[in-house]
């Protein structure tokens, strides 16, 4: 394992088991994390996003989903052989996670305090008035004004902005190494949006945190982030930081994300143009590129074969593309794709 | 975890096993004569002067006693009467006492009778059972409020004689004596525990073979032998043992665990206990009827009321239907006696049965009416288990044989007192217990004018005959009048009985003795034993 | 909390009014009277006696002296146990009844709680289906049904325990059990449900992802969520039980308030139906309260809004 990663993911496969059949969410995933890298992953809704996110932190539900094959390293350890007691150790305490929708994701019969303190008096061996304090400084660190009648009120008595910032204080309460946000602005508004992001960007730096930012949004990925992950299909097409993935993609789904997705980083008047199409069925994916079918440049053997993992300009950017073969004809990007950076 | 329940769950039988078993001494007991017994319900109250119910009765004949008290086969005995002295006219009867005692050892005097007798007749006392004495002179007068306390014919000679005046001869007078209403009561003791008399065991005195040692309430109570009892000797059980239970099945479940010895049991479960010497059918003295309507337009026919008792088989309705009675032979079940020798034997079976001959007199009794059809009849019925399958069988039989079609009406039972006695009804399903030994207690409903003959049917010989026998000091004589008298209301078909009722109880073979009454009190356990448990 | 309460404390108030007006007319308009041995009664003695219950009075005046009584807390006195309070009537049965409630209800509730969340937790195993299976049962066998089985099998055929009767703690077993099958099977049928509703939640997941362990989760995350919907149930589930005495108490020959009611209505003991009536809706009104207040502490986006009205 490399000094410098935080995280590698060598080949993960995660199936869930249905009245249907096997569904292959997540189909030979690799990445790695550096210590204190911001990495986004980026997709279409169903690629497996989640499925990844939890998987690391082995969350997804068993029955009926499982991890079938690879590595999940993390400090000198491969997650998906340890065992659950060991787990619960590193939840919480070295890898936390926020999840999309902040109105359910915390219990709306406990306190926010409690539930700040829980993870604090597992995981820190603290008392409980120690706990209360790392709560209170917590809420604090996270912006929510007058903590000391806070702590002691219910989540229902919180606004949506505000409940995320609590989740990332029972997030961060431990100082993990690993922050994994699952989409953490989608559910709010705008403004709200802004505000989280921006206090994510703040305590990253304080905490020295690594992240893992699952998002839709492309401008948040062009704002916090500092490699980019796509995927599509349950698999891993393009990464690169993040001025490779703005400036040179060269996979035509990246494309396709370009002109589809929302950017809160640019001018209003952008058009989306949404891919046409529709992902496969991973009950029963295709053996070439999942995405020649919608794919405008389409050769036959995209449909035969998967293509190959490609290092291109960098070691940094990698695609998976047949137009990357030596054979392959010169295909250019649509050209608001290119120029759209506005770094 | 679920393993873990089963275990509590194992733990916790074996532990109610244990405890079961340590509680089960009682029964093995090996000399102590001890009758577990049931009750259907609570003794609403034991005070002898007020109360009215069969179980109230029974606990109080047990524990109390009169001038006379019946034997085993139901004739008066002297009790706490030594003898009797009875005038000419049969109208004065003089008891002399014996030298008994009550249960705190004060002795029993003729004062207790004329004090508790009139105690109840006070119409302050609210008894509903006060008409029992109303054979006593100027009894009736008092207890509606139109006459005097001291008219009343009852009166304490000295502390051990008492003299009795009654109204008419009547030759059933010694048997009414034995009845709860005629048991004397202490003052004191009355006066001492006001609205709670005999609310708890030790709230009254007791006079008869056992004293109630526990009383709890709609729970169970327990009878224990009474050592100042002045013929404690004739007594053999130590203790009685009664729990309320309300549900038959419930009784079997206990009688086939052998918490109780004698239960009651009801149709339903006859049939399995069929052949069982462990049956006891006890008859009642208390029959089921149909009443006419005579004012009705096709009852006031005899020869079509005739009709529908000649076309009811009545044995059907007591083995099939019902199956806790025997047909009925008359009006007078077979029960009673007149003048100390059995009725029934006397005046024979009065029924018929002839579906043609049924058929025969409808067709002339519709022909006299100059009605060419007979019109649906209205069957005013009750909401009670037997009463139901007897109406619904006569609903079945009367259109199979005659061709008439029945309606059943079903009223609650109040509700169908007041239809009748409003006269608002065709036909009626009826019944009626005796209140003591004698054929008058029911042939005297049928007299004109009488408020309980709902039918209004009239006859001037029967009343004629019911009239000379209510003051006929010749019992002979007054014996052969009934007789008549029931002849003439069966052949006018007056009413159509059916069944006579009996009670069904299942009894272990190791209980012996218990005498068994068709009225007054259920039961004797005076002379009752076990033996061979 | 407190206006919440006091709220409650009104409409329970006004309940028990409704009730007790509604019984009052509704008795008065019933067939029947509380006179014994009706049929031979000579009508002068009648009026004595309907004059000394007070029935002779005209209606609105019964009314209110019923009423007067009733916020005293008496009941009156029994038409047919002459002498005797019906207040103490229902203090004699209430220690049976109780006694056979109470046990019913906990047994009830523990098994039912730790059999909902076991068929839960293991969704889809042998235990899920048993305890599906026995909860389909223990809602369509009405507990009379399986007293009576209990009754003959467990205390005829077995003889393991008393067949019937009122002695001892073994007494009150097999009545239980027989009252506490419905509850069981309606708490393990709603804990089910709601565990395997609550255990999808996200909030489940943010408590898996602080690094709790199983327990942790379940008992302190899940279970109490899932309680919530459960408490809605134990209001109508008294009743149930309630009703369910009246039988049980009949076939077990349990000396209860069930015992008394059917008794009271039996007899036309016009004071004791009324008076166990009362007390029926007074348990119930109450358990309903206890209910609310019980819905309020566990679930607090209720107790704090009920506050805030
Ligand atoms: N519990 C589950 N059972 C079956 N299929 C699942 C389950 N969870 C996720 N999936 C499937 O896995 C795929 C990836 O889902 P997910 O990772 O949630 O997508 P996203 O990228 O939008 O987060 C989807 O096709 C989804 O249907
Ligand atoms: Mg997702």
């Amino acid at each position: 394992m490399d000094q410098n990663n935080m995280l590698e993911v060598r080949d993960l496969h995660v199936s869930f088991q249905t009245y249907n059949g096997e569904v292959q969410a997540v189909r030979g995933v690799t990445f790695d994390v550096k210590k204190g890298e911001t990495v986004a992953i980026v997709g279409e809704s169903g690629c497996g996003k989640s499925v990844t996110s939890q998987s690391l932190m082995r969350l997804i539900p068993q029955p009926p989903g499982q991890i079938k094959s690879g590595e999940i390293w993390f400090d000198g350890k491969d997650l998906t052989q340890v065992a659950e007691k060991d787990m619960e150790k590193i939840r919480g305490k070295d890898i936390a996670m926020i999840f999309q929708d902040p109105m359910t994701s915390l219990n709306p019969t406990m306190t926010v305090g409690k539930q700040i303190m829980e993870g604090l008096i597992k995981h820190q061996n603290m008392g409980k008035d120690q706990a209360r304090e790392r709560a209170l400084e917590m809420l604090r660190l996270v912006g929510i004004p007058s903590p000391e009648s806070r702590i002691h009120q219910y989540p229902h008595q919180f606004s949506g902005g505000m409940r995320q910032r609590a989740m990332i204080a029972i997030a961060l309460a431990c100082a993990p190494k690993l922050l994994i946000a699952d989409e953490p602005t989608t559910a709010l508004d705008v403004t709200i949006q802004a505000q989280i992001l921006e206090l994510m960007n703040d305590l990253k730096e304080k905490l020295e945190t690594s992240i893992i930012l699952i998002t839709h949004d492309l401008g948040v990925v062009a704002d916090v982030a500092d490699r980019v992950v796509v995927m599509y299909a349950g698999k891993v097409i393009e990464t690169g930081t993040v001025e490779e993935i703005f400036y040179r993609p060269r996979h035509p789904y990246t494309w396709g994300l370009m002109g589809s997705m929302p950017r809160l980083d640019l001018e209003q008047e952008k058009e989306l143009t949404p891919i046409l199409g529709t992902p496969p069925d991973l009950l029963s994916p295709p053996k070439g590129c999942p995405f020649a079918a919608r794919c405008k440049h389409a050769m036959k053997v995209c449909q035969q074969e998967m293509p190959e993992t490609t290092e291109v300009d960098s070691e940094t950017h990698k695609v998976n593309c047949w137009l990357e073969h030596p054979m392959a004809p010169a295909v250019e990007p649509p050209a608001e794709v290119v120029g759209g950076g506005s770094k | 975890m679920g393993k873990k329940f089963t275990m509590t769950l194992a733990l916790l039988l074996v532990a109610s096993m244990v405890l079961t078993a340590c509680g089960g001494g009682q029964s093995a007991g090996g000399d102590k004569q001890v009758l577990n017994i049931t009750e259907t319900g609570e003794p609403p109250g034991l005070d002898s002067a007020v109360t009215t119910d069969q179980i109230s009765f029974d606990i109080l004949n047990n524990v109390t006693e009169g001038l006379y008290r019946v034997d085993k086969n139901n004739q008066p005995q002297p009790a706490i009467a030594k003898d009797v002295e009875i005038s000419k006219d049969k109208k004065t009867y003089t008891f002399k006492l014996r030298d008994a005692k009550w249960s705190d050892g004060k002795p029993v005097k003729a004062q207790d009778f004329e004090y508790a007798w009139k105690r109840a007749l006070d119409p302050k006392s609210k008894s509903q059972y006060a008409y029992i004495l109303y054979p006593i002179k100027g009894a009736e007068e008092y207890n509606t409020d139109k006459g005097d306390k001291k008219d009343v014919g009852v009166k304490a000679l000295d502390d051990k004689t008492l003299e009795v005046k009654l109204n008419d001869p009547i030759p059933y007078f010694l048997t009414l004596t034995t009845f709860a209403t005629y048991r004397p009561q202490r003052e004191d003791i009355v006066e001492k525990h006001g609205k709670e008399y005999a609310q708890d065991p030790d709230k009254m005195v007791y006079n008869g073979p056992f004293v109630m040692s526990e009383w709890k309430h709609k729970k169970s109570f327990q009878l224990k032998k009474n050592d100042k009892y002045w013929d404690k000797d004739a007594v053999k059980l130590d203790e009685i043992n009664a729990n309320i239970v309300k549900e038959t099945s419930t009784e079997v479940n206990l009688y086939n665990t052998k918490k109780a010895d004698v239960i009651n049991v009801n149709g339903e479960f006859v049939d399995k206990y069929k052949d069982s010497k462990e049956l006891v059918k006890v008859p009642e003295a208390s029959n089921f009827y149909f009443q006419f309507n005579t004012k009705e337009k096709v009852f006031s026919n005899e020869k079509i009321r005739k009709a529908f008792s000649l076309a009811i088989e009545r044995k059907t309705i007591t083995e099939k239907v019902t199956k806790d009675g025997v047909p009925a032979q008359g009006i007078v079940p077979i029960t009673l006696d007149v003048n100390g020798k059995n009725y029934r034997e006397q005046a024979g079976n009065m029924i018929e049965e002839d579906e043609e001959k049924a058929k025969k007199l409808l067709e002339e009794g519709l022909e006299e009416l100059d009605m060419d059809k007979m019109p649906s009849i209205e069957l005013l019925g009750y909401d009670r288990e037997n009463a139901k399958k007897t109406q619904e069988y006569m609903k079945e039989r009367l259109k199979n044989v005659l061709g008439v079609n029945v309606e059943i009406k079903i009223v609650p039972f109040k509700q169908k007192l007041d239809l009748e006695n409003a006269g608002d009804f065709q036909l009626s399903f009826a019944g009626w217990g005796a209140d003591y030994n004698d054929p008058m207690t029911f042939l005297e409903l049928w007299v004109t004018g009488n408020p309980y003959n709902r039918g209004d049917w009239s006859n001037k010989e029967y009343d004629k005959l019911i009239k000379k026998s209510q003051t006929n000091a010749d019992y002979e004589e007054r014996a052969k009048d009934l007789i008549k008298a029931e002849k003439i209301a069966m052949d006018e078909a007056a009413l159509a009985p059916l069944y006579d009722r009996q009670r069904l109880k299942l009894q272990k073979p190791y209980v012996k003795g218990i005498a068994r009454h068709p009225f007054g009190a259920d039961n004797t356990y005076k002379w009752a034993y076990i033996e061979g448990k | 909390m407190g206006r919440f309460v006091l709220k409650r404390l009104i409409y329970m108030v006004i309940t028990l009014w409704l009730i007790a007006t509604i019984t009052f007319f509704l008795m008065h308009n019933l067939p029947g009277s509380p006179l014994q041995n009706e049929e031979k009664l000579p009508p002068e003695l009648k009026e004595i006696i309907l004059k000394e219950y007070g029935l002779d009075k005209p209606l609105p005046v019964q009314y209110v002296n019923y009423l007067g009584n009733l916020i005293t807390g008496d009941l009156g006195n029994s038409y047919k146990y002459d002498g005797r309070k019906v207040t103490d009537m229902i203090m004699d049965g209430f220690s049976a009844s109780a006694t056979l409630g109470v046990q019913a209800i906990s047994f009830g509730v523990v098994v039912g709680l730790i059999l909902g969340c076991v068929a839960a937790l293991r969704r889809g195993t042998w235990i899920d289906s048993g305890a599906t299976v026995l909860s389909v049962l223990g809602v369509s066998i009405p507990s009379f049904v399986l007293g009576a089985l209990l009754s003959y099998y467990v205390g005829v055929e077995l003889q393991w325990l008393p067949p019937a009767l009122w002695e001892g703690w073994e007494y009150t077993i097999l009545p239980s059990l027989a009252l506490s099958f419905l509850v069981i099977a309606q708490i393990a049928r709603y804990v089910r449900t709601e565990m395997l509703e609550v255990l999808g939640q996200d909030y489940i997941k943010t408590a898996k992802a602080k690094g709790l362990g199983r327990p942790a989760v379940i008992i302190r995350h899940a279970l109490r969520n899932a309680l919530i919907p459960a408490i809605t149930i134990m209001a109508p589930l008294t009743v149930a039980l309630l009703t369910g005495t009246l039988v049980i108490e009949q076939i077990f020959a349990i000396p209860g308030m069930g015992y008394m009611f059917v008794d009271s209505i039996q007899t036309n003991d016009f004071t004791a139906i009324m008076g166990v009536t009362m007390f029926y809706s007074f348990l119930l009104v109450v358990s309903i309260f206890i209910v609310d207040i019980l819905y309020g502490i566990i679930d607090p986006r209720i107790r704090l809004t009920g506050a805030k009205e």
